[in-house]
């Protein structure tokens, strides 16, 4: 693997496990009483922006590097599901997220004053934000299974 | 105070059409491994399916974005609560599509042969 | 510095901060509920203590995710299915689902409190335990058994250190 892989690799785990973090802090918050608007905000759109830059170099190292030098050796190796499951499964649910995350940024920047006091959109916000980090923990756990059957 | 109807329009926009994507994204998904023509297509314009499946999502997203930004909120509506009618199709679908991903995928790799 | 050595302080500093943040939260806690209610200045020293928590579990798990990227590509994938390794990664989603169900009011605080102390204990000692030679199911009844003791023993404490506020006399 070269150094410009490495890097894409590392930077892919490292962004998308940030951007999970980030919409936990999202969920967890909107789910007080009173909520801290400016957090959420900011939260939401760290979140975005570490799950676009994830997809996009996730998907360069993936593209051009996992399925000719990594694939093989999984499917030949003692875990062959580590590919046609987990990675398949994870290669497809990983696209919803970005869709997902730019929703909850763009309604909390543009709504996030309101939700407070308006408890259906609340609610409807915090089940968004716990798909999203549930997901995000999917993706992250699914990635350390399949890395682990390299070999 | 009652949201403005651009930020409403917007925000609806943004739902409807991600939720329209996380359904396009599950079905071309189940599709293309099944209808192998489907996944040649793919590579064949995009280089890879996956890369074609993301970007058709986003062209999708964009798309109907733009279109719904058209149709402004109706007068009588209430803005939160048809938001949160939009939020809870979109948290409905990626359910769903989650879901049957996870299951087609369940079925292809240890159940089909 | 190697990424290693980074890593390894980051993990650190992620564990001390958890774990004293999760011990101190205990004994606020308790401390504060001594008079049978939470004032406002004993409601600031706990909200400090959760926000250590927080900012260990968010290096904790950006450290641990680091190691896992080090073991990948310096092709020791092997470690990635160490039953210690997916044990504390367990732990570490214990913690957090159950920071959540706390939050909601939807766990019970005596099996909310046992399950962060015994998690972030246990998180501590298996990486503490290099030569642990243990499944991963062993380990999680080993961890199971453990939350009970730990709620027990916390049951205990309270008991003995929360006595009633007797009535006001008229």
């Amino acid at each position: 693997m070269s150094t410009l892989l490495k890097t894409f690799l590392a930077f892919h785990v490292i962004l998308g496990v940030a951007g999970a973090i980030a919409y936990a802090g999202v969920w967890m918050n909107l789910l007080k009483q009173k909520l801290p608007v400016r957090f959420l905000q900011w939260a939401s759109a760290i979140g975005f922006f570490s799950f676009l830059i994830s997809w996009v170099i996730g998907g360069y190292y993936y593209a051009i590097y996992y399925g000719k030098a990594v694939k093989p050796i999984i499917i030949k190796g003692q875990y062959p599901w580590g590919h046609s499951f987990f990675m398949e499964a994870k290669e497809h649910v990983f696209l919803f997220l970005p869709f997902l995350a730019a929703v909850m940024f763009v309604t909390l920047l543009i709504a996030g004053n309101r939700i407070e006091t308006e408890a259906p959109l609340k609610r409807a916000l915090i089940w968004l934000a716990g798909i999203i980090v549930v997901l995000g923990i999917i993706m992250a756990l699914s990635g350390v299974i399949i890395s682990g059957a390299v070999r | 105070m009652e949201l403005s109807n651009i930020r409403f329009t917007i925000i609806r926009a943004t739902t409807y059409a991600a939720a329209f994507a996380v359904a396009f994204i599950t079905g071309i998904t189940i599709t293309a491994d099944l209808y192998l023509p489907l996944k040649d297509w793919l590579k064949l314009t995009f280089s890879h399916h996956w890369v074609g499946k993301g970007m058709l999502a986003i062209v999708l997203f964009v798309g109907i974005s733009a279109i719904l930004l058209l149709f402004p909120a109706p007068k009588d509506e209430v803005k939160t609560k048809a938001l949160a009618r939009s939020t809870w199709i979109l948290v409905i679908v990626s359910l769903m599509g989650t879901i049957s991903i996870i299951a087609f995928f369940i079925y292809e790799a240890f159940l089909k042969h | 510095m190697s990424w290693q050595i980074l890593l390894t302080f980051s993990h650190i500093i992620g564990t001390v901060l958890g774990v004293g943040g999760a011990t101190f939260a205990e004994f606020f806690y308790m401390k504060a509920l001594k008079d049978g209610h939470v004032d406002p200045e004993e409601g600031d020293f706990l909200k400090a203590t959760y926000r250590m928590l927080r900012i260990g579990m968010v290096l904790l798990i950006l450290s641990g995710f680091g190691f896992f990227v080090l073991y990948r590509i310096n092709g020791r994938a092997e470690l990635l299915y160490d039953p210690r390794f997916l044990a504390k990664v367990t732990l570490t989603a214990i913690i957090f689902f159950n920071a959540l169900l706390l939050q909601t009011k939807k766990m019970p605080l005596w099996l909310g409190s046992a399950l962060s102390f015994t998690s972030w204990y246990g998180a501590l000692v298996l990486g503490a335990w290099r030569g642990i030679d243990a499944s991963y199911l062993a380990i999680i009844a080993w961890y199971a058994g453990a939350v009970l003791g730990v709620a027990f023993v916390l049951h205990i404490i309270r008991k003995l250190y929360l006595k009633p506020i007797p009535p006001a006399s008229p």
